[in-house]
């Protein structure tokens, strides 16, 4: 079992985007399984009103998909860790291509990110994959591309 | 994260506009990525998204799809982005949204997303 302290040791995202909480499955350079929880103590609900209906606790889109791209990006970095951005290179995404949302998420579950490696070119790579809930599918991914720039080419801080 | 500031200041049917505050002291940045802050690429679909719903407040409207998203540069802390949204395949049960987000005059992010109605 891969917990945040080895997640931390691979990737650059800290609070509040870590958005992975552990690994337990991988097959270096092809496959991956990650989980992340789901709560309502997470900062995207600290501002919702009172009388907010039921549809407004459904997890942001943006954030299934930056938790499951950062599956992605575990995967693409297990062999090569880049935890500090200004020691490396800065990941960014590139694309995304047929992303399908079946279902919208509510806190309290467990999201089970899948991802597989299509192809890995340069300092670039290509996925695809999916999220289950308890064995139900709420996304699939066709194809994600991740790109791992200089952060020196791209200047420090603002 | 404050939530999702959008401020729509055009909405004209099929063409939908929104200007979004990127706050430099947004927690996002601490995280993405500590002495590099770059705003997560992602979020700028959640504010397409949220350009949408702000305009379309519909019961059992639901993103169902993201056909297709180019990044391509990244977003700094600070300043503002605006948002462009061109509404096509419009039918009873849904729609499509091309959009195009930009800081100044350079477009930053291109993307296609699917929409429909739901029973609410």
């Amino acid at each position: 079992m891969t917990g945040v302290d080895r997640i931390k040791a691979l990737i650059p995202h800290r609070y509040p985007i870590l958005l992975v909480d552990r690994v337990s499955e991988v097959d270096p350079g092809r496959t991956l399984v990650a989980h992340k929880a789901v709560t309502v103590a997470e900062p995207c609900y600290a501002h919702l009103p009172e009388d907010a209906p039921a549809q407004a606790y459904a997890y942001p889109v943006s954030l299934l998909l930056e938790s499951w791209a950062q599956s992605a990006v575990i995967l693409a970095c297990w062999l090569k860790p880049n935890p500090d951005v200004l020691a490396g290179k800065v990941e960014l995404a590139a694309g995304l291509r047929g992303a399908e949302l079946l279902a919208p998420v509510y806190p309290g579950v467990v999201l089970e990110h899948r991802v597989q490696v299509l192809r890995e070119v340069d300092e670039a790579a290509v996925v695809a994959g999916s999220t289950l809930v308890d064995g139900e599918t709420v996304l699939r991914v066709a194809q994600f591309t991740v790109a791992l720039r200089d952060s020196s080419v791209l200047g420090v801080g603002v | 994260m404050r939530g999702w500031p959008v401020r729509v200041t055009e909405d004209a049917g099929d063409r939908i506009r929104s200007v979004v505050e990127i706050a430099a002291n947004d927690p996002v940045f601490e995280g993405h990525y500590p002495g590099f802050p770059i705003l997560p690429g992602l979020y700028l679909v959640q504010y397409v998204d949220s350009t949408v719903r702000a305009v379309r407040c519909v019961p059992g409207l639901r993103m169902v799809a993201v056909e297709r998203v180019r990044f391509l540069r990244p977003v700094r802390p600070g300043g503002a982005v605006s948002v462009e949204i061109g509404v096509r395949d419009e039918e009873a049960d849904g729609f499509r949204c091309s959009a195009t987000v930009s800081t100044g005059t350079e477009a930053v992010c291109e993307m296609r997303l699917r929409y429909r109605q739901e029973a609410a």
